[in-house]
């Protein structure tokens, strides 16, 4: 006991890796992966600071302080795309985060294993469809000039609709087209989930009788409610960040002052001038951001009651 | 009698001395030499003008291709690594100032004068020469013309005939035209009259005829003045907003199209005019894919471009494309075997080779004129020109022209009288950088709900002008004003 005390955690988790090293030897790639993509680039968060050219060494270059990161802050534009990228991912944690949910729910209500597989597999075909070829699709439905939306509105009498370049409709169609492309694939981790449950539960409930809804409720929903705050948790921290592919390949001048986000902000005022420098401030003002949002609702998961993350 | 002799051996000599003077260019050891750049197609090394050129030389041509899009973060990457390539296309004025300021790039000017390369010699005497000049007065780059590359005004041509409409002499005119166009709706399709691609900058084609300059004019007191604090450009805004606010003039989804669905729409008899680049190329492939899809439809091309407040201009590129610059690394053996090979694309003979290939192979010969092969265009050059033609000068395709429209065009669109030449094109300056990536943020901002009719353009083009204030464009004036002046030229100068 008392030479246990004495070694020390470090020395502990060294035996304790040592011992069971062949099980942590599979560990390794995935920390070699962090490290070279995760960590080392890290090193790099100075190019803010700096004046950045791709033609001087790192090291060579000037540093600026904080000037790009008061230039990101004055700069034309910056406020809206801030507050662009905070609604379209408020409305997708609003409707796209409990899609999944549902429809991991209602496909562990399917009895009919070979019906369920396939409705599995369809569901998750979207994940797989790029961004570009959806905004070709639905540029292609919306289109004047004989798209399938406008031909309805023909046969309705009504005039053509350009719906892409409708301010008010740009978000909508954002959420929704995110709905169809991602709500299969995400259910997949809660369909996991619903599988450890130990389906004696199901068969008690059902003897004492609990109908449909109420077994969904009070044992389905019950046993994934940890992933769910998890999965929650994680949503809330990519609440700066995500969805470029998908805003920059639907995203028109007609739409910029409520779809542009921080991202194609950034990818059209820093990436494309070669800015780097303003680049990496705006990357690192998201991290924080981010960051922040994500221990805050993990601290809120935990004084609800829940684990949390960390 | 000996004097006049001696004396004329001695001019003679005199005049000779320079060729007598040019350094040899040493082909005996052979060499590796790497070529990144951007093209429409993936060039394979055995491709037999790239094989050509390697015999020819003595070299290892390696080719290092990208597509257009990811060209400038390719070449980025390379240059941050330190791993600059022996030969590469500048696409970033930008970053090309930097490899300048920096000691990264070639002194072309010294090497031309030494070996004397006399059709890289020719090229450096461009037009708008200035402009490719650093501040040290040399050239780095070998300018890379586009010939007669330009925006122009497409049109049903079968459409005009069959209304009895003459072509438009005004943008009033024009606007006429688009409006008949919509009403006849010839084709039965529901179509409008007119498209563009690019949103305000497409609808820019009009811009000069109301301003009479292309980015910055001089006003009648000698200040510099940006297009977008002209009245007359307000009321080309107003122009467009009164045509897009009319059903059916104007197509509705200009501001969302991209140029192929711009290209599409005409082709297919959607609209009856449309905004595109011209050029031979683009020319044919037009009047093709018009024909394949109605085979009465003729294609027609306005010219010259409708007139306003300001007369009848060209709102024209700056006229090169992406120009050749080579690594300091080099040694000079190697330096001044890759400016052989750029010599000799730009003679008549290597102009000729990279525009037809070889007989046979490549083109046919009818009636004593050389054909390009359709398939070797379609694909293996995946253009009208092989890939070290684009590469040495792209304004070389010009030669391929026989179309009378085509021709009439070159003459057209070359004439510095009928154009209005963005002579800003190779400008690049950190601070101005910032302040243009703000008035083009605010471009969106203002112009394009202006056009739609979303922003009341009277209302707003006072906040217009005070955000413009706000983003630096005083700023930036001063910086183009010594820019101009560095260069002992003005803006309104069709050329440097």
């Amino acid at each position: 006991m008392t030479s246990v005390a004495k070694r020390g955690p470090a020395k502990r988790l060294w035996r304790e890796i040592w011992r069971n090293r062949c099980i942590y030897s599979f560990v390794i790639p995935g920390v070699i992966f962090y490290f070279i993509f995760r960590i080392y680039p890290l090193y790099f968060m100075q190019i803010a600071f700096r004046d950045f050219r791709v033609t001087r060494p790192l090291q060579k270059c000037a540093w600026a302080g904080f000037k790009y990161f008061q230039e990101l802050f004055t700069s034309v534009g910056f406020r809206t795309a801030l507050v662009n990228t905070l609604a379209i991912n408020f409305y997708k944690l609003i409707f796209c985060f409990p899609a999944p949910i549902l429809m991991a729910l209602l496909l562990n209500e399917l009895k009919f294993s070979a019906f369920k597989r396939v409705t599995q597999t369809i569901l998750y075909l979207p994940h797989f469809v790029s961004w570009v070829i959806i905004s070709s699709i639905l540029l292609n439905f919306t289109s004047v000039y004989g798209g399938m939306f406008n031909q309805i509105r023909a046969l309705m009498g009504l005039k053509p609709y350009t719906f892409l370049a409708q301010k008010s409709l740009f978000r909508s169609i954002l959420v929704l087209s995110d709905l169809w492309k991602e709500t299969g694939y995400g259910a997949i981790i809660y369909l996991a989930a619903l599988l450890s449950i130990d389906p004696q539960l199901y068969e008690a409930a059902e003897i004492d009788g609990a109908n449909r809804f109420q077994r969904m409720w009070h044992i389905s929903l019950a046993g994934i409610k940890e992933t769910i705050v998890v999965m929650l948790i994680l949503r809330v921290g990519s609440m700066m960040s995500g969805g470029f592919s998908q805003v920059y390949s639907l995203m028109n001048s007609q739409v910029m002052s409520v779809g542009d986000t921080l991202d194609t902000f950034v990818y059209r005022m820093g990436i494309s001038n070669n800015r780097f420098s303003y680049a990496s401030a705006a990357g690192i003002f998201n991290a924080v951001v981010a960051a922040i949002l994500l221990f805050s609702t993990d601290r809120f998961a935990k004084r609800i009651g829940e684990r949390g993350l960390f | 009698m000996k004097k006049i002799v001696s004396l004329l051996l001695a001019l003679l000599l005199m005049a000779a001395a320079p060729m007598a003077m040019a350094a040899e260019v040493d082909m005996t050891e052979p060499m590796d030499i790497e070529l990144m750049a951007y093209f429409v197609m993936e060039v394979d090394e055995k491709d037999p003008i790239v094989q050509f050129i390697n015999d020819k030389f003595n070299v290892n041509l390696k080719l290092t291709i990208t597509s257009e899009a990811n060209y400038d973060d390719t070449l980025n990457m390379r240059i941050a690594g330190a791993d600059i390539p022996d030969w590469f296309r500048v696409t970033d004025q930008g970053v090309f100032n930097q490899l300048v300021e920096d000691g990264a790039l070639l002194n072309v000017s010294e090497m031309v004068e030494k070996y004397n390369f006399e059709n890289i010699a020719a090229q450096l005497n461009v037009n708008s020469k200035a402009a490719f000049l650093a501040n040290d007065g040399v050239f780095y780059r070998i300018p890379d013309t586009l010939g007669c590359l330009n925006r122009g005004i497409f049109y049903r041509l079968d459409w005009q005939e069959k209304l009895n409409l003459e072509t438009p002499k005004t943008w009033d005119e024009f606007a006429e035209m688009c409006r008949a166009f919509a009403e006849a709706d010839l084709d039965g399709i529901d179509s409008t009259g007119f498209t563009a691609y690019g949103n305000v900058s497409g609808l820019e084609i009009a811009q000069s005829s109301f301003t009479g300059y292309r980015n910055w004019g001089i006003t009648s007191t000698g200040d510099y003045i940006y297009k977008y604090e002209d009245d007359n450009y307000k009321a080309m805004i107003e122009y467009w907003r009164d045509l897009f606010a009319e059903d059916g003039t104007l197509d509705p989804e200009i501001m969302i199209s991209s140029y192929t669905e711009a290209m599409e729409k005409f082709c297919t008899g959607k609209v009856g005019a449309l905004m595109m680049n011209v050029n031979s190329t683009w020319y044919s492939n037009m009047s093709q894919t018009l024909t394949s899809y109605k085979s009465d439809a003729k294609l027609g091309l306005m010219m010259p471009l409708p007139a306003g407040p300001a007369g009848s201009y060209m709102n024209s590129y700056f006229g090169f494309s992406a120009d050749s610059a080579f690594s300091a690394d080099l040694d000079e053996a190697k330096a001044a075997r890759i400016l052989a090979i750029f010599d000799y694309l730009l003679s008549d003979e290597g102009r000729d080779l990279t525009l037809y290939g070889f007989e046979g192979q490549h083109h046919d010969v009818v009636d004593g004129v050389k054909v390009q092969r359709e398939e070797t265009l379609n694909t293996e050059w995946g253009q009208c020109q092989h890939l070290l033609g684009e590469v040495a000068d792209f304004g070389t395709n010009d030669r391929l022209i026989t179309n009378p429209t085509m021709i009439e065009w070159v003459n057209y669109s070359t004439n510095p009288d009928n154009v209005r030449a963005d002579t800003l094109g190779y400008f690049s300056n950190e601070r101005a950088d910032v302040i243009s990536a703000s008035i083009n943020e605010l471009r969106t901002q203002y112009l394009v709900p202006m056009i739609t009719g979303e922003m009341d353009v009277d209302a707003e083009w006072g906040n217009f002008q005070k955000a413009l204030k706000d983003a630096g464009i005083d700023e930036l004036r001063g910086i183009v004003k010594e820019y101009y002046e560095s260069k002992g030229t003005t803006p309104d100068s069709a050329t440097f």
